[in-house]
């Protein structure tokens, strides 16, 4: 009951404050920058390693061809973190619409330029249903759209149990091996659009600007005339869009529609993500912070298959990555509030 | 004054970058005696709280707990005696009341819980704040907010608590239970606790305090017996001016009628008929679950109408509908400023364009130069204290983030401005200066529905009130005839 306890003379108070400062600032330091220490640091060792294999113009065109997929993808799963949502079902409609691009143009003969909008038009109804569900229904965001996405594999079944004719023209597979510009692979241009519009809208549109208010305090946002559920439905749109988009260059990519070629993706996203929310912000999403997630996934792996690790490692560096992504995360979002 | 010392501040002082926040600070609390502590906002109080309660730690001077060193750490201040009641639960509502009050010190043998024994030290600590009559196991969730809180208080008690802080503990209760906590202080300092009493309601110290400290600035600037201080001297204290200045309302030529309710049912309003002209300022008056918030969520559209009709110069609102009732001009700015007002985490201009996106964007595009112009004008103009717009809202005082909400309610010449609770924890120099806004606001037209936790601040500021009570109007009072002690009878019974 009485101060026994502190018959020692406590330490005195400007020293314990000091310490704290310099803990908090540090911490504070590496959550913000601690991805891009570890990006560059991952870069200059495997540089030194291996200055022949990994430290050449292809090998680096490559890395970025490789993620432009997960980019795009994860870029539209960043926007339904923005608001404060979720979306796992991004996987599966990259998968589903991988199977629904290559049947529309080989199986039913669609010309390219239809069959690809088209599906990227279906991505996006998929993407308003979640998002219909999420805010309408009001069921859970992980439950809505984990049912939206098993719903899909099983559609994409039953879709590709009809034969699909060989022969997927040359004109889709250039969508993904062609060079529109100066031998940049299309894919790293075309990552490089959905990124620069999706960062756009997200920070010089008053979409954006609804879009963090809503993540930042959906009642404020709903009291000062915001309609909340639009500007939700939008990111799961959005999201939607952007997985379609993922798949249709997978299919590009592999010359053909496989079935669950892209759920993989789902994890690759959330881990690119949340190692973005821990990137130069604390803790917020963000498209920039996204594209370096997607750029330190992409060069682990390449440096794993360079220097020749088992197979099973990638794996396990890809879930300890997940986990120290959110772990980072949480991190930053403590320590911010200084 | 022969109760033995409890507490002493000896010369303490805490400085931030840019900030004194305490300068030399002395006083003593003694045994058995209520200090009541006053001060606005930023004068100091919250870090002498923070102080005492070893959240934070002095730069200099010493605070001292029965003669020993206040020890450095927030645990070791609680085992010394030393416990705070704040203005928000910190309870676990899934809990019992056994277990939240012995949350922390659970008596065990050899780890196992000691439950019988846990109970009776859980009614001993409840009988002394008047609740021994409850069953310590029942979930705290039941309870009223009221009852919890005094669980909080019996919580300190079962900690050995000999110094008890009261961080604004009426804030969040309803008038009727204000008055029972504050017998039940009473009833603590029979039993010998020193107790440090912060509210912003200077009735409240009048009534329990035996002594009042007054900061400013980070000082003491006088510590006087409660029989030495009158309530002006006090404001005098505390802002260096008049009270007259504090609620500025002064007569204004009220327009036709602007703002016309009728027989609006809705969730917590009962067939509501009210109007309102153009610059008038009309106060909704009711106990706490009367129904001004419901009333005014309603007309906002931020809860839909079963039935009846808003409507501004003939124009009906879509109920249900805050962009319709927006499009009219309605603005209502929330009483909950931190769950319904703000965001926390955001930047002050982007919580001052909440909302109002089409003010600095063209064809859906921002301009961030129109954005920093809006803000940087709307920062000078309402008087926020704020290095910049880029600063986060989450670190500015009550006062500063109630005068963006009304900065961005009151952008673009609004017909009818709902202000709920605006002064809600809010200190009195901020107080003056919204309530200057909102007489502005008024003489340039507006329409401002008014309500607030303190009933004489909406009798001070209105041309006229509505009483409610069980979610109807019971009675309209034209200034004329504001008389206090009616108007709330009519509040509590028919």
């Amino acid at each position: 009951m009485n101060a026994t306890l502190t018959k020692e003379k406590a330490v005195t108070g400007p020293e314990i404050t000091d310490r704290h400062r310099r803990r908090r600032l540090f911490l504070v330091l590496l959550s913000r920058y601690g991805t891009l220490v570890g990006l560059a640091a991952m870069i200059v060792v495997f540089s030194i390693r291996s200055p022949t294999t990994f430290l050449t113009l292809p090998n680096f065109l490559n890395i970025l061809n490789q993620s432009s997929l997960t980019a795009i993808i994860a870029a539209g799963l960043t926007m339904t973190l923005v608001v404060g949502e979720f979306d796992l079902s991004i996987g599966y409609v990259a998968s589903f619409a991988g199977l629904l691009v290559v049947g529309f143009i080989a199986r039913d003969s669609l010309p390219v330029l239809i069959g690809v909008p088209l599906v990227l038009l279906i991505g996006a109804a998929i993407g308003t249903t979640s998002g219909f569900l999420v805010t309408k229904v009001r069921i859970n965001a992980v439950i809505a759209t984990l049912g939206v996405g098993t719903i899909l594999t099983g559609v994409g079944f039953a879709y590709s149990a009809f034969p699909i004719a060989a022969g997927v023209p040359a004109e889709f597979i250039q969508i993904s091996l062609g060079k529109l510009l100066v031998g940049i692979p299309n894919p790293i241009i075309i990552m490089i659009v959905v990124l620069a519009i999706l960062w756009i809208i997200l920070n010089r549109t008053d979409l954006g600007q609804k879009m963090q208010a809503v993540g930042g305090n959906i009642e404020a946002a709903r009291l000062s005339g915001i309609r909340v559920d639009r500007v939700k439905i939008f990111a799961f749109a959005t999201a939607g869009v952007c997985a379609a988009l993922t798949g249709i260059l997978l299919s590009s990519l592999l010359g053909s529609g496989t079935l669950a070629a892209a759920d993989g993706y789902l994890l690759d996203a959330f881990a690119a993500v949340f190692l973005g929310s821990a990137t130069l912000r604390d803790g917020e999403f963000h498209i920039v912070g996204t594209l370096v997630g997607v750029l330190i996934i992409a060069v682990g792996f390449n440096g794993l298959s360079i220097f020749g690790a088992p197979t099973f490692f990638q794996p396990i560096f890809k879930g300890a990555i997940l986990v120290l992504a959110v772990g980072l995360s949480t991190l930053a979002r403590r320590y911010a509030k200084a | 004054m022969t109760e033995p010392v409890v507490v002493e501040f000896l010369d303490v002082s805490k400085h931030y970058p840019g900030v004194t926040a305490l300068d030399r600070v002395s006083f003593d609390l003694r045994a058995g005696t209520i200090t009541g502590l006053a001060g606005e906002n930023g004068a100091g109080k919250s870090t002498l709280i923070k102080v005492l309660s070893g959240a934070v730690i002095a730069d200099s001077g010493e605070v001292r707990v029965g003669g020993q060193p206040l020890p450095s750490d927030p645990g070791g201040v609680i085992k010394a005696g030393v416990s705070a009641i704040y203005q928000e639960l910190t309870d676990i509502p899934d809990m019992s009341i056994a277990d939240n009050l012995l949350l922390g010190r659970v008596s065990s043998t050899l780890g196992v819980t000691r439950a019988r024994a846990g109970r009776a030290a859980a009614r001993a600590a409840l009988a002394r704040v008047g609740l021994g009559h409850l069953d310590v196991t029942r979930p705290v969730r039941t309870l009223t907010i009221a009852q919890r809180q005094l669980v909080e208080i019996a919580r300190c008690l079962a900690r050995d608590a000999r110094v008890l802080i009261f961080d604004e503990p009426t804030s969040s209760l309803p008038e009727a239970d204000v008055i029972n906590l504050l017998k039940t202080i009473q009833d603590l300092r029979a039993q010998g606790l020193a107790i440090l009493y912060i509210s912003h309601h200077l009735a409240e110290m009048f009534e329990i305090a035996d002594d009042i400290v007054v900061m400013r600035d980070g000082a003491v600037v006088a510590q006087r017996p409660i029989g030495e201080w009158t309530e002006p001297e006090l404001v005098k204290a505390m802002l260096a001016k008049d009270l007259e200045s504090a609620y500025p309302w002064t007569e204004r030529t009220i327009g036709p009628a602007l703002l016309q309710v009728d027989d609006l049912d809705a969730p917590g309003v009962r067939s509501a008929t009210l109007h309102a002209g153009a610059s008038e300022i009309v106060g909704l008056v009711g106990l706490d679950g009367a129904g001004r918030t419901e009333l005014m969520k309603a007309i906002a559209g931020a809860t839909r109408a079963h039935s009846g009709r808003v409507s501004v110069d003939g124009a009906a609102t879509r109920p249900g509908h805050i962009a319709s009732a927006r499009a009219l001009g309605i603005r209502y700015a929330p009483e909950d400023r931190k769950r319904e007002g703000l965001l926390l985490a955001a930047a002050i201009r982007d919580n001052l364009i909440l909302g109002l996106y089409n003010r600095v964007s063209r064809l859906g595009v921002l301009s961030s130069r129109r954005l920093s112009r809006f803000s940087g004008a709307n920062i000078a103009r309402y008087g926020v204290k704020a290095d910049s717009g880029a600063q986060i809202v989450g670190t500015l005082s009550g006062g500063n983030q109630q005068k963006l909400i009304l900065a961005r309610v009151a952008d673009g010449a609004p017909r009818v401005i709902l202000l709920d609770d605006p002064t809600r924890g809010v200190d009195i120099g901020a107080k003056s200066s919204i309530y200057d806004e909102v007489l502005t606001l008024a003489g340039e037209g507006a329409c401002v529905l008014l309500t607030s936790s303190d009933t004489d601040e909406v009798l001070a500021m209105s041309d006229r009130i509505y009483v409610l009570r069980g979610g109807r109007i019971v009675r309209e009072v034209p200034r004329r005839d504001f008389d206090r002690e009616a108007i709330l009878t009519s509040a509590s019974v028919g």
